[in-house]
């Protein structure tokens, strides 16, 4: 291939006459050799004006790329008047609430019974009751109210929240440990606490909420 | 192992990708006055500051040309103190090649004056040699780009 000639591929490869010998081998010009050269000899002249500067810039700056390995999405939603958050990874589905039928012979008041989403029968249990905070007084704003199924290796479960307020991308620099003093509640179940947009959200550990559960389906 | 090739005159050379952070192109640097020779100046990166060697102006004397293909590798000093990098801008820096282990050989000629060249493999009909990072500086350069520390 020389400078003034036509380059191969539009004179004998794919985008001309195809009567390139390596066509047979390669079926297109993006698969041979000559191409992928002809395409690096691009770089091979200097940069344009202002494209250094504008990188300079850029590597100067933190990296956005590690940033985002870092960021966790985590559902956020509501019990009472406490916003939590569980890893979005652990959540299946948001549901609307079903009916829970109640376990004969269980009086475990964590266990609440069971539930039938699409013909998938399920414990269902009372998340405050499990972290230990106080049931939510007053029921007054029902219309938010959702079911939440969380699933680990398999095991699926239901509980009943006040609100689900949506998904959240959250990084690491914004995740704070929780006061080392309040071990009261769902602070024992807390990993992080990080600012929601109506109030602090704590996120709850998932080993230790998914031990939990299966203590009380035993 | 993946090798990200690079050019030294007209022969190939590789690094292993597993020490490096990432390729960026070679945009301007601070220029060190007084540094060492092969010293092509100190970048700003991540909030941080590295020295940059020219590996084409420490093996040739001659620096690396102004091109859109030479770039500076970002890599994983680990010869220095903990944690610390350092940027090696290269020519045409634009391909990487993943190799087996076992076909890299002994180049079975012993190279005193560049401690760093490695062992080689076959590359279609090139030769690909590479590039030991931790043996790229010399005592003298490893001491002045990081004083007060490495091994």
């Amino acid at each position: 291939m020389t400078d003034t000639a036509a380059p191969c591929f539009d004179r004998i490869g794919i985008w001309g006459d195809r009567s390139c010998p390596l066509l047979v081998q390669h079926v297109h010009c993006r698969n041979c050799e000559t191409y992928a050269s002809t395409g690096r000899s691009l770089l091979e002249q200097p940069a344009p004006a202002g494209y250094l500067g504008e990188w300079r810039e850029r590597v100067a700056r933190k990296d956005s790329a590690t940033e985002r390995e870092s960021l966790r999405s985590l559902m956020v939603f509501r019990l009472g008047s406490e916003w939590l958050a569980l890893p979005t990874a652990a959540v299946r589905e948001v549901a609307d609430p079903l009916p829970i039928r109640r376990l004969p012979h269980r009086d475990d008041p964590r266990l609440r019974g069971l539930v039938n989403l699409r013909g998938e029968v399920l414990p269902c249990v009372d998340l405050a009751r499990l972290l230990g905070s106080a049931p939510p007084a007053g029921k007054q704003d029902r219309a938010w109210e959702r079911m939440l199924v969380i699933e680990r290796e398999g095991d699926a479960w239901a509980f009943l929240v006040d609100e689900v307020e949506g998904i959240r991308r959250v990084t690491g620099g914004q995740l704070r440990r929780p006061p080392a003093t309040v071990e009261e509640g769902a602070a024992g179940f807390t990993e992080f606490v990080f600012s929601g947009s109506r109030g602090d959200v704590g996120l709850l550990e998932e080993a230790l909420v998914f031990h939990g559960l299966k203590e009380v389906c035993r | 192992m993946l090798l990200v090739l690079f050019r030294i005159g007209a022969e190939r050379y590789g690094l292993d990708a597993r020490s490096l952070v990432e390729v960026l192109p070679a945009v301007p640097l601070r220029p060190q006055r007084g540094a060492p020779a092969g010293c092509a100046g100190l970048l700003a990166h991540r909030e941080r500051t590295i020295p940059v060697i020219d590996l084409t102006l420490m093996a040739t004397g001659k620096p690396a040309a102004q091109r859109l293909s030479t770039r500076i590798v970002v890599a994983n000093y680990r010869a220095g103190p903990p944690g610390s990098r350092i940027g090696l801008l290269v020519e045409e820096a634009t391909d990487a090649r993943e190799v087996a282990a076992e076909a890299l050989v002994d180049p079975g000629i012993a190279t005193p004056d560049a401690p760093y060249l490695g062992k080689v493999v076959g590359e279609g009909e090139r030769l690909v040699q590479v590039v030991e990072l931790d043996r790229l500086l010399s005592r003298e350069l490893r001491d002045a780009l990081f004083p007060g520390g490495g091994s």
